[in-house]
């Protein structure tokens, strides 16, 4: 039995008042494709649907949606990760606006990814050549740095779904971190004040949500425990 | 440096930093959601009335989160709860006979011990998860791996101390 | 910066310490009331207006009051600011809870102290 049971998340703003769901068979002829496999082969039964793409192979961030319930980069996650019982629902990123289908406006979490000043801020005179790190000051930037912004840990956080315009959610906060824990960076005291109000960092609840859903295996949750901790230790 | 300064006050713009109408518009349905509408509305495109996916439903949670959102439960119901206990409190100290009455109650009352046992349950509850929550706080179990084995066992003990304040009390 | 009016300490750290020592306090004063009664199962009123009577019992059990209410104002700040968008109807929902609290430690201090 290989035709697949797919649902997808439709709304076109200039035909729909409301969002709905549209049933597709499709033969992977026993194939353990990508899901983004399978909307290309949506497409060609339906051409209106739209969704984001680019790399297909996990490192622009651009195909992340809700796959049964979890999400997910389309182009990286292969049908025997998510598919039950011969059915899979397509939808988009939770909690941020949908413009068509299972395009999301990102710009709440671009928002909020400027807020926290995502650039390397030294005041000292640049010297003549590159600033010099020792290996174990850039051992701290990993897993931080490698964040491709593909928004499915905010998008699958609660504490961000209630207040996307006040939490800085996950891959803020875990960018924010990676800028606090980077040696070169001068500017630490000014990114902790910017932090220390009770909505930007500690809406954490530790839900971990986030952990759960990145695609290259980041730690949100870790980087706002640290960033709470040096926060702490700024302030007690 | 201009660039940065650039960026820096965009970041500061509370025009563009306020989506509220996002959650202050209610979406219009012309139809029952989910059935497409086959009249095309003359509204213009307003980014105000884009939908938003929502619907708990169809979103996987997993233990974690369950655990977490219980904490809140609990949280609210002991505060609630708060009413009985000092309720309890102000008589069983008042006279003798007032902590009769109290005792009475625990002792026999059904309505008295079902909402004993429930604030038993939630405090137990609340009390594992909330030990977690500290013990996350020192930096153990933020992983994967860790906060699902946490999770896993904020509701085997929490499991535990209910059944033995249901026997406590019935 | 997100600036707020509402919440009870003077910054994020000061909400999130506030609720951890409340926590630990409230844990403490748990694990003994249940385990007094645990191991008193045939208490009367003497012995238990007996312990109320120690000064060390009434600084305690004030002291747990006071955290209930720090605890339970941070904790529903919080719940009250993810779930009711409507300032007006958030604002009359959290003057509830700060009177509530408010009347419980009031309630309290009078039957520790018993008039």
């Amino acid at each position: 039995m290989s035709t697949l049971q797919v649902s997808v998340y439709r709304y076109n703003p200039e035909n729909d008042d409301a969002p709905w769901m549209q049933d597709f068979q499709i033969d992977t002829q026993g194939r353990d494709l990508m899901v983004l496999n399978v909307l290309q082969m949506i497409k060609e039964q339906d051409s209106s649907l739209v969704y984001r793409a680019s790399c297909r192979e996990g490192v622009c961030g651009s195909d992340g949606m809700n796959m049964n319930g979890k999400n997910g980069l389309s182009c990286v996650t292969p049908l025997s990760e998510v598919v039950k019982n011969n059915r899979l629902v397509l939808r988009p990123l939770p909690g941020l606006p949908v413009i068509r289908d299972l395009i999301i406006d990102m710009s709440l979490f671009y928002k909020q990814y400027e807020r926290i000043q995502p650039y390397l801020q030294n005041d000292e005179r640049p010297p003549s050549i590159e600033r010099l790190q020792s290996p174990e000051d850039r051992d701290k930037l990993d897993g931080l740095y490698e964040c491709i912004l593909c928004a499915c840990c905010s998008t699958s956080c609660p504490s961000f779904w209630w207040n996307p315009d006040k939490f800085v959610g996950p891959a803020g906060l875990l960018q924010a971190y990676r800028f606090l824990a980077d040696s070169r960076d001068t500017h630490t005291q000014e990114r902790l004040s910017e932090l220390d109000d009770p909505f930007s960092v500690f809406r954490c609840r530790g839900i971990m949500n986030c952990v759960n859903v990145c695609p290259k295996g980041l730690n949100p949750t870790r980087a706002i425990g640290k960033i709470r901790e040096m926060l702490v230790r700024n302030t007690a | 440096m201009a660039a940065r300064r650039a960026i820096h006050r965009l970041s500061r713009r509370p025009d563009l930093m306020i989506i509220e109408s996002y959650q202050k518009l209610p979406v219009v349905y012309s139809c029952g959601p989910g059935e497409k509408s086959a009249v095309k509305s003359q509204r213009p495109l307003s980014t105000a009335k884009r939908p938003v996916n929502l619907d708990l439903s169809s979103i996987q949670f997993p233990l974690p989160a369950l655990v977490s959102i219980s904490h809140r439960v609990s949280g609210i119901m002991l505060f609630i709860g708060l009413i009985f206990l000092m309720w309890a409190f102000q008589v069983s100290l008042s006279s003798p006979a007032g902590f009769n009455t109290v005792r009475e109650a625990m002792a026999h009352g059904f309505f008295a011990r079902l909402v004993l046992w429930g604030l038993l349950s939630a405090l137990g509850f609340h009390f594992v998860a909330g030990v977690r929550h500290l013990i996350m706080d020192m930096g153990h179990g933020e992983t994967l791996e860790g906060g699902q084995r946490g999770a896993q066992l904020t509701i085997i003990i929490s499991a535990l101390l209910v059944v033995m304040a249901g026997v406590w009390v019935w | 910066m997100v600036i707020n009016i509402l919440n009870p300490g003077r910054n994020g750290v000061a909400d999130w310490m506030i609720q951890r020592a409340s926590a630990v306090i409230l844990g403490l004063y748990s694990i003994f009331m249940v385990a007094y009664l645990l191991f008193n199962p045939d208490l009367d009123y003497a012995a238990w207006s007996g312990l109320f009577s120690h000064i060390w019992m009434k600084v305690f059990t004030l002291l747990a009051l006071l955290s209930v209410a720090a605890h339970a104002w941070v904790g529903l700040w919080i719940v009250a600011t993810d779930y009711i968008k409507p300032a007006a109807i958030r604002f009359g929902a959290l003057l509830f809870v700060i009177l509530a609290l408010f009347v419980f430690v009031v309630w309290g201090v009078q039957v520790i102290w018993g008039v």
